[in-house]
């Protein structure tokens, strides 16, 4: 309104002005904006406030590229987004090389960590009881991470990938596909700490089976072509690729050796026999990663890790490798072919 | 208008409740303008909020009733929909494992039941492991995802329910167990057609009806979760309370479902602790309860929805009835803030205040009568001022005429006196001055008649007593005529006093002006001429016919006449003394008639009169002519006349040594006074 527009009955002549309640209506009807305004305003903020640190250590790169290309997309649907509200920081190493990264890590200050491997959970554990640890890893009563399944208590929960405890299982499967052979390598990694576990299984399923079980443990990576030499002087006859994090790893070059040595192999994932293996047979990584996310967004939202049961596998995938298998000239039995779940050719 | 907040409102801290509501009351009536238009905008408001606040009160009981009534009936629906999904998803792993149940498959190769297991297995993720038991009671193949497969065991389950409960049931659903604490698990035993039958046994893993659990769609925030018969958690959306291993029996929903499976949807607090509107449906089969349940804030969202759109139509009517009441104030306060004003100015004084109100009620009859009002007062004021004015001008003229009355009275008295006293004077000297002129010119014819005499003796004087006598006669008569011509000027000058005395004797008439002048013109010129025949002067006219006659002392005027045409012959010669080149002397007169009066011009080219003398020159006594040619009564005596007597005006306008115009203004009335 103008000064005095609206107000139609005006003074002719005189010229004087009649004092009007103007003043008071325009301070009601600013009122009346102020209310309605408010609530607006309030609503325009955005809470989006604080950035949430995630720290990821795992043994090999090829864990963490797997962690990138799977668990950050599940994040970010679940609201929490790389670059955004989300602050992730990766480190690998060997186990000599696990204390420092972990203390690294830790120097950050992280929400919540995210570890690949029983090894490096260890070393994570060995520094930290209170930083919120999701681990993607095996037994972990058996480690000592948690107290049990359903109630964990500390500062660790996450995905029990069931490692260790399917190894008697891929021996299973290892002899149904080649179910003349009868001495069966087992490729160990020295420092694993579930390697008792697992090597625990695989006796019990070698002795069911009644198969001859020889174990090669190496260290590392480097010691894979004495590895492959003793097993050749062994006459093994197929390999059993224990479930490790670093084994995953270097699936492409245990494929390869294992195919110069002319060994059918059985390796932890469905996906390592794209890699060369001639069978995988593990969890669904794929679903168990969601998993993992999942419980990294649970703690980020505020809830307490031992307060979080410890999530199993429910679904299995086994991979065959048809190339592989023919390299070897080797025929697979339907009964193995009927279960699998990814063929690679 | 007084409705600023109080200072003190602001001061004061808004944490006591009463204390604020008591300041903010105030603070929000000072909002509302005063007077009128805050009555009319509560009572606008007062009867909108009632309205609304009514209809808004029954729309919103009528919103919650049916609301609750169709989410209480929605939910039962809900749950037994989602209870049937459940069913249905037990039943696919039933009718699946089903399948091996055919009465040929006893008699089938191991490698066969093994392959048909292991395509069971396949089919059905939530299977973890197969069982079979033949009718012997004794295991014969077991398969597993976990662990290695074992073939004829032989391990005896006769005793087992699996096996004893199956066989006699046709098919068992074990109770829900959890593997290592947390997984849920729950064993299927179906018996096998035929004599002696066999069993399949599978393990379901639990977990997987979190893919129907969470699949179910209550509302937007609404959820189902499962429990056993004793409450424990089979499924939820959240897989971790499951894996718990979560007992819900303490709910009081689950209580009740558990005590007397009556399924009317109620308000309880939900697993996560907020109000839910919960309902549940019994899966027959299994003994398992369905719950459903919807967040009561989403129940009660079109509640809500209906309250805010009340409370905002509220508001709306409220903004709208104090405008509307403001605006109906504003169209009667305006106008009666103007009649106010316009009163108060009037009262003030200023009357031409007129209200323009252009409106038909009474407020426009009341302007009406209002302006007529000012319009009378203004009038009666107008009137009394006219009177007034009048008044003063004819009281001023008066004074102005007694003043004037007053000073001619007082120059009558001065000049009588001076009359007197001059006559006195001139009496007294005008007797010897005859004496003096009389004997002077006697004494003149003696000494002609001595010259005559001696003449007379011819020789009988000597020639040189002669010329001697004859030398001294033209001395004495030289003398003698000097005495006379002196005697004359005396004679002249003590004439003027004498007139100066007899001034007002003479008779005031109408005359006419133009036969005057010219008398005197011709009067003035032959008098020069007598004093000095070598006179050279072009004497102009220029008389208005139209002039007529005016009232006149006739001898007095024709004195200021001869004495204005005199001075300006006068002046002329003394001019031509100079002996300009080219110099024509003029005298100019005019006669002319300009309204009331007429306008007697006397104008020469002669010597004119010095600016600094001016002012004087009324002054009697006072000339500038030698000593002897002017007595310096002439231009005061006609001032005199002409101003006092005439009640006329005498102008002069003269520049040196170019001309000299003086003007005379008669009125063609002659004053009141002197008629």
């Amino acid at each position: 309104m103008g000064q005095r527009g609206g107000c139609r009955p005006r003074v002719s002549g005189g010229g004087f002005r009649v004092k009007r309640m103007r003043g008071g209506w325009r301070r009601l009807l600013l009122a009346c904006g102020l209310l309605l305004a408010v609530p607006l305003a309030a609503r325009a903020q955005a809470p989006e406030a604080r950035t949430w640190r995630l720290a990821v250590l795992a043994s090999t790169t090829v864990s963490l590229e797997v962690t990138r290309a799977s668990m950050l997309p599940e994040l970010a649907r679940l609201g929490f987004v790389e670059g955004r509200n989300l602050a992730v920081s990766m480190r690998h190493g060997p186990v000599a090389e696990q204390a420092a990264l972990v203390r690294e890590a830790l120097r950050e200050n992280p929400d919540v960590i995210f570890t690949t491997g029983n090894d490096i959970t260890h070393a994570v554990q060995s520094q930290t009881r209170s930083v919120p640890v999701i681990f993607f890893g095996t037994d972990p009563i058996g480690q000592g991470f948690a107290e049990s399944l359903a109630r964990p208590g500390g500062n660790v929960t996450g995905v029990s990938i069931l490692a260790g405890e399917l190894d008697g299982k891929r021996l299973d499967m290892l002899h149904q596909a080649l179910p003349e052979r009868r001495r069966v390598a087992a490729l160990m990694l020295a420092s694993a700490p579930d390697r008792p576990a697992s090597e625990r299984e695989m006796r019990r399923a070698a002795a069911g089976l009644g198969l001859e079980l020889r174990l090669f443990d190496v260290a590392s990576a480097a010691g894979f072509p004495a590895a492959f030499a003793a097993m050749r002087q062994a006459r093994v006859e197929a390999l059993l690729v224990m479930a490790t994090p670093q084994f995953f790893g270097d699936a492409p070059v245990l494929a390869r050796l294992a195919r110069e040595a002319g060994l059918p192999t059985i390796c932890e994932w469905a996906a390592m026999a794209g890699s060369g293996c001639l069978l995988g047979f593990g969890p669904d990584i794929a679903d168990l990663r969601r998993r993992s996310a999942n419980l990294i967004a649970q703690v980020l939202r505020g809830a307490r890790p031992g307060e979080i049961p410890i999530e199993q596998p429910t679904r299995f995938s086994l991979g065959v490798n048809l190339a592989t298998a023919q390299a070897l000239g080797l025929t697979l039995p339907p009964a193995v072919m009927a279960q699998a779940d990814e063929v690679f050719d | 208008m007084p409705h600023a907040l109080p200072p003190r409102a602001l001061a004061v801290p808004l944490t006591p409740r009463p204390r604020l509501l008591r300041l903010a009351l105030p603070a929000l009536a000072g909002l509302l303008p005063a007077g009128l238009a805050r009555r009319f905008g509560l009572a606008m408001v007062g009867l909108v909020s009632v309205l609304l606040v009514g209809t808004g009160a029954v729309n919103m009981w009528v919103t919650y009733a049916e609301a609750t009534a169709g989410a209480v009936q929605v939910q039962r629906e809900k749950a037994q929909a989602a209870a049937e999904r459940v069913a249905q998803f037990v039943e696919g792993i039933e009718s699946q494992v089903g399948w091996t149940t055919r009465a040929e498959w006893a008699r089938v190769s191991p490698e066969q039941r093994r392959y048909d297991f292991i395509r069971l297995q396949r089919q059905v993720p939530a299977i973890t492991d197969l069982q079979y038991i033949d009718g012997n009671g004794r295991e014969q193949l077991r398969l597993s995802r976990l662990e290695p497969d074992v073939v004829g065991s032989g391990q005896d389950f006769s005793g087992e329910p699996l096996f004893a409960r199956a066989v006699a049931e046709r098919s068992w659903r074990g109770p829900v167990y959890f593997r290592r604490g947390s997984e849920p698990y729950m064993t299927l035993a179906l018996a096998h057609v035929g004599r002696m039958p066999g069993v399949t046994a599978a393990s379901v893993n639990l977990k997987l009806i979190w893919d129907v659990v969470t699949a179910i769609r209550i509302g937007r925030a609404g959820y189902a979760y499962v429990t056993d018969a004793a409450g424990r958690l089979v499924a939820h959306p959240d897989m971790s309370l499951v894996l718990r291993e979560t007992d819900l029996s303490r709910l009081p929903q689950v209580a009740r479902a558990i005590a007397n499976g009556d399924a009317t949807p109620t308000t309880v607090q939900g697993p996560d602790g907020r109000r839910v509107l919960s309902a549940h449906a019994v899966i027959p089969q299994l003994g398992w309860i369905v719950f459903v349940e919807l967040p009561r804030r989403e129940v009660l969202a079109p509640v809500w929805a209906s309250l805010v759109q009340t409370l905002v139509l509220l508001g709306l009517g409220v903004l709208l009835a104090l405008l509307l009441g403001g605006w109906l104030a504003r169209r009667m306060v305006g106008p009666i803030r103007q009649l106010q004003a316009g009163a108060q100015r009037l009262g003030e004084g200023d009357l031409s205040q007129r209200i323009s109100l252009d409106s038909r009620d009474e407020i426009g009859a009341l302007a009406r009568r209002f302006n007529d009002m000012a319009g009378r007062i203004q009038e009666a004021q107008e009137t009394l001022e006219a009177k007034v004015a009048s008044r003063t001008r004819a009281l001023a003229q008066s004074l102005d005429d007694l003043r004037l009355a007053q000073d001619r009275l007082v120059q009558t008295e001065k000049l009588a006196s001076l009359g007197q006293l001059t006559a006195g004077i001139a009496h007294e000297i005008k007797n010897p001055l005859n004496f003096v002129n009389n004997f002077a010119e006697l004494s003149a014819e003696l000494v002609q008649e001595l010259e005559e005499a001696l003449a007379a003796a011819g020789e009988a004087v000597p020639e040189a007593l002669r010329e001697e006598v004859a030398e001294l006669a033209g001395m004495l008569r030289g003398n003698l005529e000097k005495v006379v011509q002196h005697g004359k000027r005396a004679d002249s000058i003590v004439r003027n006093m004498l007139a100066h005395s007899r001034e007002g004797g003479g008779e005031r008439r109408e005359m006419a002006l133009n036969p005057l002048v010219e008398e005197a013109m011709a009067l003035a010129w032959h008098g020069a001429r007598a004093e000095k025949p070598g006179l050279n002067v072009t004497l102009e006219k220029e008389l208005d016919p139209d002039i007529g006659t005016l009232p006149l002392f006739p001898q007095e005027f024709t004195r200021v006449l001869l004495n204005l045409v005199g001075n300006a012959i006068y002046a002329t010669g003394k001019r031509a003394q100079r002996g300009e080149a080219g110099y024509a002397p003029v005298v100019r007169v005019e006669t002319r008639a300009e309204g009331d009066a007429v306008a007697v011009t006397v104008r020469d080219n002669g010597t004119g009169i010095p600016e600094a003398m001016r002012n004087r020159i009324f002054e009697p006594f006072f000339t500038t002519k030698p000593a002897g040619e002017g007595t310096g009564l002439g231009l005061s005596l006609s001032h005199d006349i002409v101003v006092k007597q005439h009640g006329g005006a005498f102008l002069v306008d003269s520049q040196e040594g170019v001309f000299t115009e003086f003007r005379v203004l008669l009125p063609r009335v002659a004053p009141e006074k002197e008629a």
